[in-house]
């Protein structure tokens, strides 16, 4: 298991979504590479922005298990209680005049992984994502 | 390091390039990038993506806010975009505002 850890995290997306694409558990799976890259940028930059007030040091760790059949990537941060999966999905059938310009983002990693969980336990938002191999 | 001119206007296109990777540091950019253009008149945006290799959904916010920009609805054009990258549209449902050549 690959276990990172980053504090403070403000203007840090891309340094944090390219360690986590370089953990061993990762670079094994090279056919995932997009879907595993889109699914990181969407899930730190949301913590990123949102998760601490601006004025907050902030935290963020970052666990990656591998079994034979799965990648497992656990993100856990101590922000403010959010569950991301309680955003309504957008309607992508509406015009383009009518689409809001947010709430694809979480969207995207449900799209991309097999299983999207949220726990809030211990002060800390706990969002596990699963990728079958 | 060089600046390199990401958008140019002919007539009433704007031409995009695209590079690398348009995740939400570069997105933002980008959206920046296009108020500045914001009293152009402007009926066709053609985005060269020839050579972006990854894009998040603040990319295709930043596309879909070039369109929004001007009112007569211009023509939105994606030249060159990989598999990947053509994925991510289908999947948010842009691809139907969008030429894909």
């Amino acid at each position: 298991m690959t276990v990172l850890h980053f504090t403070p995290i403000k203007r840090r997306t891309e340094e944090i979504v390219q360690n986590i694409l370089d953990a061993p558990e990762i670079q094994e799976h090279p056919e995932h590479e997009f879907a595993f890259h889109l699914a990181f940028e969407e899930i730190v930059s949301n913590i990123i922005y949102y998760a601490y007030p601006p004025e907050a040091v902030g935290e963020l760790t970052i666990e990656i298990q591998e079994s034979q059949y799965q990648v497992i990537i656990t993100f856990k941060d101590r922000g403010r209680p959010f569950d991301p999966l309680s955003v309504a999905e957008p309607d992508t059938t509406l015009s383009i005049g009518e689409r809001s310009i947010g709430g694809l983002g979480i969207f995207l990693v449900k799209k991309m992984m097999d299983t999207v969980n949220y726990t809030y336990s211990d002060s800390q938002n706990i969002l596990e994502i699963r990728k079958h191999l | 390091m060089k600046k390199k001119e990401i958008i140019t206007i002919d007539d009433t296109t704007m031409n995009v390039w695209l590079d690398g990777s348009l995740d939400t540091t570069k997105a933002t950019n980008l959206i920046v990038e296009f108020d500045k253009f914001a009293e152009e008149e402007i009926e066709k945006i053609v985005f060269d993506a020839s050579s972006l290799t990854f894009i998040a959904s603040t990319g295709i916010r930043a596309v879909l806010y070039a369109g929004k920009l001007y009112d007569n609805n211009p023509a939105i054009e994606m030249v060159g975009a990989n598999a990947d990258v053509r994925k991510v549209f289908d999947m948010t449902g842009i691809s139907s505002y969008i030429t894909f050549k």
